[in-house]
């Protein structure tokens, strides 16, 4: 007992290392679905108490606008895919996907947040996060009843996006200016420098094949202001998100397309299965 | 057992209200688990081991998306650091009072409040240096984060270390002897 002032320490020191290397090289997963169902259940029984006064009568609410941002959602698909028919790019937007509803539930210091949603609801890794206001984030963490989001705006994070008007491509990445006036904008990097791009254009997702991790057509946000082009290879812009990244509450996951139209399939609780082919099999699959 | 269990809630509770609440707040906030610990560890000579496990539960506890061990190796530093100088040493305190002694006389004579501050400030830099060094963030948000981080973090930890420094606890003959046993 004596020694232990000294050779404990040492060994926590140590152990704390093999951590840090053991993270490194292999993810430790099971440890932190482990913290997720231990402090996340915390943070969510948290997160449920403070939210118990104002929930009561909110769940209507809640619900029609949930309906109303799917709707929102597949009309703005439904008009991107008559405007580029040629482009394969988007997958299947006539079917809306399927989506599962959640709240976030705590913050943390690097840009992300937890939601109360996990792998029992179907989520799972870079799986789009948005809210009524525009994009949010994707998922990085998937724990088995909590995942976390990694937030737009931060430095890790890059979104393939488009303007919304001139269809022009481009890559949205977040943590541009730490402090001052424009905290918490996005940076926009067209790919053709000579694109044209006015204050108030709207960016929105360009989405990924799969749609992993970020479907297309999610608004991101509106370009601020433009930095002058200086014959760079790109032409880039700063953009204020349309989400309220402080102010964030009630949340959409997008867990992949919609199998089937008639099947309304976030209540259905099996883990979403990747569909590695194209969305015209699934038909045949049925 | 009831510096025990002060502990194990501590380690339990702090990640939850830091993520539910403190990092909510928009104006920033100090981080409770380090605070927690600097504040904690005089009290206890297990110091390191209240350090790694509050550090560990902080990198587990969701959203925490860095490298899982980096707050358990800075916090059972700091932590092992706080143990080892005890406030007042009694004879035969132990290994590592003594060993303790030689380098760190000042600081070791100092009010809790006052060896808090240098330790709270040492383990916000060093895990901002990890963090840039593991790759978990890059180089310029932390150093734009740092000077805000820092003013929370070491004020708390001041603030309340003086809090549990004033706090009637134990008769003073018998409070070196209970803590000193219990962990």
């Amino acid at each position: 007992m004596r020694t232990f002032g000294r050779r404990v320490p040492v060994l926590l020191v140590l152990l704390s290392i093999v951590l840090i290397a053991t993270d490194r090289w292999v993810s430790l997963t099971s440890l932190r679905a482990f913290g997720s169902a231990v402090f996340g259940s915390l943070e969510s029984a948290a997160s449920s108490a403070a939210r118990w006064p104002a929930d009561t009568g909110r769940i209507e609410s809640l619900e029609r606008e949930n309906a109303r941002l799917r709707a929102a959602l597949l009309a703005r698909n439904d008009e991107q895919h008559k405007r580029d028919k040629g482009d394969k790019s988007d997958k299947s937007p006539e079917d809306g996907y399927r989506v599962v509803p959640a709240h976030t539930i705590g913050f943390g210091r690097d840009q992300t947040v937890t939601i109360d949603v996990g792998s029992a609801a179907g989520v799972a890794r870079d799986m789009t996060v948005f809210d009524s206001d525009g994009l949010i984030g994707r998922v990085v963490q998937a724990g088995p009843a909590t995942a976390t989001v990694q937030l737009v705006t931060s430095p890790s994070a890059s979104v393939g996006a488009r303007l919304a008007g001139s269809r022009e491509a481009g890559m949205v990445e977040g943590g541009v200016a730490k402090g001052g006036p424009d905290r918490g904008l996005l940076r926009l990097s067209l790919l053709n420098p000579e694109a044209s791009v006015q204050v108030g254009d709207d960016v929105v997702t360009l989405g990924s094949p799969n749609l992993r991790p970020y479907v297309p057509g999610v608004p991101i946000g509106s370009v601020v202001s433009v930095e002058a082009a200086s014959g760079g290879l790109t032409r880039t812009a700063l953009v204020r998100p349309f989400a309220r990244f402080t102010a964030l509450d009630l949340v959409t996951v997008v867990l992949g397309p919609e199998t089937t139209p008639k099947s309304s399939a976030p209540k259905s609780p099996e883990p979403k299965s990747p569909e590695p082919k194209d969305d015209k099999t699934k038909g045949d699959k049925r | 057992m009831r510096a025990f269990l002060l502990a194990a809630a501590f380690v339990i509770l702090a990640p939850v209200v830091q993520a539910a609440v403190v990092n909510g707040l928009p104006w920033g906030g100090p981080d409770l688990v380090l605070i927690g610990v600097v504040a904690l560890a005089p009290m206890t000579r297990h110091g390191a081991l209240l350090g790694f496990a509050a550090g560990l539960a902080a990198d587990i506890a969701p959203p925490a998306d860095h490298t899982i061990g980096r707050h358990a190796l800075v916090l059972c530093l700091a932590g092992w650091f706080l143990a080892r100088i005890p406030s007042e040493t009694p004879a035969g305190f132990g290994l590592a009072a003594r060993a303790g002694r030689p380098r760190r006389a000042g600081l070791r004579s100092a009010p809790p409040p006052v060896r808090a501050a240098p330790v709270a400030l040492v383990a916000v830099l060093l895990d901002a240096l990890l963090a840039v060094l593991l790759g978990d963030e890059p180089r310029d948000p932390v150093l734009a984060s740092l000077p805000g981080s820092l003013a929370w973090t070491v004020l708390g930890a001041v603030a309340v270390s003086a809090v549990i420094s004033l706090l009637p606890w134990r008769r003073p003959s018998s409070r070196r002897r209970l803590w000193g046993r219990h962990a």
